[in-house]
Parts: C-alpha cells; structure tokens; sequence
C-alpha cells in the first residue's frame, strides 16, 4: 500500500531536512540556486522533495516537500491531494510566522477538513515571540485542534515527533470510525 | 581527561513530593511521587527501591529520571489495576493517602523518618466548578533526606555506587527494561481481567455484581446521589459515565503534556475525534489508567467537550460551532477548481472497513519501523 505524507511551509523552514531526517534514500530535490534576494539561502525548491520509506515491497510512504513559495500553491494542492497527513514547519525567525501558518491553514487545512496535520515550529528558541500559544491561537480560530510544538527539523527525534502526532490522528479517526460503524 | 563529577550532592535540595488525583476526598486513584534528590544516580536508585516495592495490585504508570549534574528528580506514577468489562472502566483499589507509607516502603521508612523535618504539610483541595468534574487532588511535600540512597548505602537492593556515567546509563537501561517487562505483564494481567468479565456478561447469568460497579450505578444516577456521599459529591466521571466520549477544545499547553511521555499522543488523538477512555487506550496502546489519569486532568483543567451517547449535555459552544462548520462545509460541492480529494476527509463518513484496516496494519508497521510505540 502506498500512502504519503506532505511537509509543506514556507522557504528556509526545514522541509527538505525533515523529509531528509527519516527517509530510506537520499530525498529528490528539485532545488535551484536561490535568486531572492528575501531569502538567506543558497537554494531553494521550486518544484517538489521526494523521499521514500519502504516497508515491504508492497508498503511504502511517500514524503513530500512543497515548495515554499506562494507562487507555488497550486503544487500545495496538488501533493495534498490523498495525503494520510500534512506537517506545516513554520520559521520563527521570518518577520511574520503566524502569518505564515494562516496562510498555509487556510489554503490547506481549512480545505481539508479531517487532514491529519501538524505544527513544528523552527528557531523557536532563537526567536521565541511568537510562542506556541499564539501559534495555537491562529489554528484554534478555525476550530480546529492540532499539534503545535516546538521542532529543531535537524534532529531526527524530533521529526518523528511529528510524524507520530500526524499518525496518532489518523488513529483515532480509524478508532472513531469503528466505534460509529456497528450504529450506522 | 579527568571525568567532571557527576553530582554535587551535598549542595542539592533534597525533597520527596507526593501528589494524588482521585474523586473524592482521601482517596487517590493516582500517585505521582517526585523525589528530588542530589544526582541522576541517586534517583536511579530511588526508582529502584521504589519499583521493586511496589504492591503486586499496583500498576506502574511510568518512572522516569530527569536532571543531572545540578540534582536530579525521581519521578514515578502508580495507579490501581485497572478492568475493563462491558465497556465499564473501574479503577478498583483506591489508595489513601495513608496507605503511601506501604506505597513508599521500598524507600525505607528511615527515609521518611530522619527526612522530615516536622509534620509534613498537607494541601487538599477539592475543585468544583459548574464545568468542570471535581477532582480531588492532594499534594504533601516533605524535605527529607535521601543521603542513605544517595550514597547507596542502608539498602540491600542499592547496587554498588558508580560515579561513572556509563554505570548511571547502564543501571537506566537496566531499569527501562525491568519497566518494560512490568508494563507489559500489567497489560496483559488487565486483558486476562477483561476476558473473564466479557465471557461472564455473555453468559446471560447476570452475575452479582461487584460493591464497587454497585456504588458507581448509584453515584450515576442523580436520584439516588447521597449529597453526604464522597462518591456522589465528586459529581459525574469518567468512571461513572464509561460511555462518555471527549475531545480535546483546544492543544494542551506544553508544560501539562510534559507531565507524562504519552501525554503528548493521547492529547493527539482527543484532539482529532471523540473517543471514550476506553477507546482511547484500546487505540493509542496507552495503559487504561494513564488514559483515564490524563483525561482527569483535562477535565478539571476545562479542556474538553464532554459527549454523552444520548447527546444530552454534550455540546459546548466550540462543538456546537465546529459542527455548524462542519455541515456547512458537507453541503458544499467538494472542492470545486481546486481539484482537492482528501482520502480520510470526513469524521461522518468513515473510511470502508477494509481501507481502515489496511491503513490502520500500515500505520502499526510504520510506528514499528520507527520504534514509535
């Protein structure tokens, strides 16, 4: 069975990374010297990451990267398209993180509602304001609940912190569903 | 290169901190206890004493070690053995908070005694509010002194007293391991329990039933709730209402989640859909008392919606906007120009049996492959 999880946030939050940290194989990268003069990287993505896990022959998960830019949304929608769950990695150090994530809540979440999603927040501890809470604030305007924490991409731990809470939340909507199938 | 010391013992605080939620007053359904003692190694000890001592009814929530070289914290949670039978979920041994010198006695009462400085102080609270389920909480903090277990001496079941991290590291290993064993043998002591309450219930005899299932019928129903009663004065639970589902109103903030290692999870799973503890346990693999612990808490702290299988009393303002929401967002054309297809998109239309199977096998290898619980 193949089922795939999207990383998806804006550029310089760690995506690439965090796809690296736990897949099998190097991830693809579609990463192109970066031009704008915006970002404080050498490349960046413009089209998608691709990484695998494999379990069996037959079992796999798929990890994908969206680029970061807006200008790439419709790649947002497009990898989404399926997804068990989605992970937004947000930058504390950009001008304006909670803007960041309303934008990908709104195009993403609020789209798809029952979509396993999470929040790791990035260079948090170098730049604590926001904090989690109002990170928290932005998602629970939309009534939704989701996982807010604090996340270095580059530690591994971390990463399948996320993936846990994302799997942790498809769980319980396959438990939920076994208990409302023997009433309907 | 010389090795740092480990530890400054003498320079540490040195406390012993118990603390209980229950539902009612002089009783505990569980029991933190915090050691705060002068190194990581004497805390691996006081796991230690305390572990092995621990009464065969007593199950082993967790035990950590946290801290290092500026004193270290011992902290260990225990709670009644839990049964499930017929979707009820009772915590059948209650512990009193005078019964913790028993609890403790692995710690050596010495510990207690030449520790104390005077009558420990108590604080009990019982909280109450409209919407929220009372919790009795009880909290006795103690200055003590931990130098016999600190040095590893006056305990038979201390190992000898390495100052080397790898010994500490290796005595931790050593520990998890025996948690682990422990933590497995109480599951399945559980199942065994569960399996024999389902086959009597099947049996059709109606099999007499237990003081305790007798008392929480009576303390569920409000007619016959005796105000002097401590069971029917801790008001609706969890325990009494085995059918109520929860979800969480919003993420829990960090500090609460760190109380436990799978607080985390299970706030992930409350947040994503109703489940009862039951469910919650049987779906996250968490230990029905850390489940039930956990959502204790969220109910004293007024983070949950509650929903009753009948509906009555259930929706919060949040849930009943969410659900708003929610209707609002069926009704429309899925995703028209955005071409989104989400596969497990909606809690009213579960996924077909054997997908939710399918996916349910990959998430488990998955969780496996990852060493995720």
């Amino acid at each position: 069975m193949d089922y795939k999880i999207v990383f998806t946030g804006p550029p310089g939050a760690g995506k690439t990374t965090a796809i690296g940290a736990i897949s099998d194989t190097a991830a693809v990268v579609t990463d192109v010297r970066n031009n704008d003069p915006d970002l404080a990287k050498a490349s960046t993505t413009v089209g998608m990451d691709y990484a695998l896990v494999a379990l069996s022959d037959s079992d796999q998960l798929r990890l994908f990267g969206t680029p970061g830019q807006d200008r790439f949304d419709f790649m947002w929608h497009i990898l989404c398209k399926d997804a068990l769950g989605l992970v937004i990695l947000i930058d504390n150090s950009r001008p304006d993180p909670l803007a960041d994530l309303s934008q990908f809540v709104d195009a993403l979440v609020e789209d798809n509602e029952g979509l396993a999603c999470v929040v790791g927040v990035g260079r948090s501890e170098q730049h604590p304001h926001p904090d989690l809470e109002a990170h928290g604030e932005v998602l629970s305007r939309l009534g939704r609940v989701v996982p807010v924490l604090a996340v270095d991409v580059r530690q591994r731990d971390d990463v399948l912190t996320l993936l846990d809470l994302v799997l942790a939340q498809v769980q319980a909507r396959l438990a939920f569903a076994e208990i409302d199938s023997p009433a309907t | 290169m010389p090795q740092e010391p480990e530890s400054e013992p003498s320079r540490a605080p040195q406390s012993l901190s118990l603390h209980g939620v229950g539902l009612a007053p002089g009783e505990a359904r569980l029991l933190e206890l915090y050691a705060r003692v002068a190194s990581r190694d004497a805390a691996v000890r006081v796991l230690w004493r305390v572990v092995e001592g621990l009464p065969a009814d007593v199950v082993l929530q967790s035990a950590e070690v946290a801290g290092a070289t500026t004193g270290a914290k011992a902290v260990v949670r225990v709670g009644g053995s839990a049964t499930v039978g017929r979707g009820a979920l009772r915590l059948p041994r209650p512990f009193d908070f005078d019964d913790l010198s028993g609890l403790l006695a692995p710690l050596g009462e010495q510990l207690l005694d030449e520790g104390a400085s005077g009558e420990p102080s108590f604080e009990d609270t019982a909280r109450d509010a409209a919407d929220v389920t009372p919790v009795f909480e009880s909290t006795r903090t103690m200055p003590m002194n931990l130098g016999a277990a600190a040095q590893g001496t006056g305990s038979s079941t201390a190992a000898a007293p390495p100052s080397a991290a790898e010994a500490a590291r290796a005595r931790i290993e050593k520990l998890e391991r025996e948690l682990e064993r422990r933590r497995q043998a109480a599951i399945e002591r559980q199942l065994r329990e569960s399996g024999r309450e389902d086959q009597a219930a099947a049996g059709q005899a109606a099999p007499p039933a237990p003081v305790v299932q007798a008392e929480e019928r009576r303390a569920g129903r409000k007619d016959d709730r005796s105000p002097q009663s401590p069971r029917a004065a801790a008001g609706p639970k969890a325990e009494a209402h085995p059918h109520e589902s929860y979800r969480l109103k919003r993420w829990p903030p960090g500090e609460l989640l760190a109380l436990q290692p799978n607080y985390r999870r299970l706030a992930a799973f409350l947040g994503a859909h109703f489940l009862s503890t039951e469910s919650l346990s049987r779906a996250s693999g968490v230990d029905l008392p850390v489940c039930f612990a956990f959502i204790e808490l969220l109910r004293s702290r007024a983070m949950l919606e509650v929903r009753s299988p009948d509906g009555a009393g259930a929706a919060t303002k949040g849930a009943q906007q969410r659900q708003a929401a929610s209707a609002e967002r069926a009704a429309v054309p899925a995703q028209a120009g955005k071409g989104v297809v989400v596969q497990m998109s909606s809690a009213t239309s579960p996924p077909a049996p054997e997908r939710a199977a399918a996916t349910g096998g990959f998430i488990q290898r998955l969780r496996r492959r990852f060493g995720l619980g």
